[in-house]
């Protein structure tokens, strides 16, 4: 079983309070890659990473027919954060029904807490020329950690957890 | 449709790539590309490690699809995915993994997000870039 370091938990925050840039990797049913870059990450309990669905397309499409899924450190990478997640995970969109439980956590307590989160982490520090214009927010990813791997530089593969 | 990298998605993709490849039944492994070996108008050529390649091995050889976007500042600044096929040559201790692309995607969030750029006209799709960004990596 998982458990996240602290070190992970503080990494693992959006960009302007000293967490990092993440990639988030799926793929369709049939195994067509997908990776794209995500601004709001945040954790919760202890083996739970959450992402805002705000403009997610194929990423989304993938997680309705595909729950496998990997959360990498982006940027700063060669940082000490050199992680890759990897679990299951599900877009808990607004709709659902709020006692809808993936792996321990509901619909409700994290659209409660991370439903608008334009509102609670305005993306201050995202420059101009790539911050959206309009926040369009529909759900949040939350992915089940199960495993945990290093991308360490020569250490690349090397399970952690 | 065909791909044309412009010079600036050349640029950044030198610093290096997070790479998504899946089993045939969809199961994801990504991986870090820090060196690339050459970057053409729509190939790029990844030399990796073996640590590095040992991740995707297993998938890469039953899959060839790879996704793929540019690793630390490239995150924010480079806002593209690219997608093709790999293929894979060893050379001493190197794996060199050759990805011929056939698709490519911008990322940038809002209104652009998942535009196909491969399906705009060359010389449009760097007009249409250049509207946006034209910051090389430092």
């Amino acid at each position: 079983m998982v458990k996240l370091t602290n070190e992970m938990k503080e990494g693992l925050r959006v960009p302007g309070k000293g967490g990092s840039l993440v990639y988030l990797a799926t793929s369709s049913a049939d195994g067509k890659p997908n990776i794209a870059a995500m601004r709001y990450v945040d954790t919760y309990k202890d083996d739970k990473i959450l992402i805002s669905d705000m403009f997610l397309l194929k990423t989304k499409t993938n997680l309705k027919e595909n729950p496998e899924c990997i959360i990498a450190i982006c940027h700063p990478l060669d940082s000490g954060r050199d992680w890759v997640f990897k679990g299951k995970a599900i877009d808990f969109e607004y709709g659902f029904p709020p006692d809808f439980d993936w792996y321990g956590v509901t619909t409700k307590e994290i659209l409660d807490e991370w439903g608008d989160w334009h509102q609670k982490e305005p993306p201050d520090e995202v420059p101009p020329d790539v911050v959206y214009s309009v926040p369009a927010q529909r759900g949040v990813v939350v992915l089940h950690v199960e495993e945990i791997y290093s991308i360490e530089k020569g250490k690349v593969g090397e399970k952690l957890q | 449709m065909t791909v044309k990298l412009t010079d600036r998605m050349k640029s950044w993709v030198k610093i290096g790539c997070h790479l998504n490849v899946a089993s045939k039944s969809g199961v994801p492994f990504v991986t870090v590309a820090r060196n690339v070996k050459s970057v053409s108008d729509d190939e790029v050529v990844f030399a990796l490690s073996r640590d590095e390649y040992s991740v995707i091995e297993s998938a890469l050889s039953e899959n060839p699809w790879v996704a793929f976007g540019v690793s630390r500042a490239g995150g924010i600044r480079a806002c593209y995915q690219f997608k093709g096929k790999g293929t894979v040559n060893k050379e001493g201790d190197i794996y060199n993994l050759t990805v011929k692309l056939s698709e490519l995607y911008c990322t940038k969030p809002g209104c652009y997000a998942g535009t196909r750029l491969d399906l705009k006209p060359a010389q449009e799709c760097e007009e249409w870039e250049h509207g946006l960004w034209t910051d090389l990596p430092k």
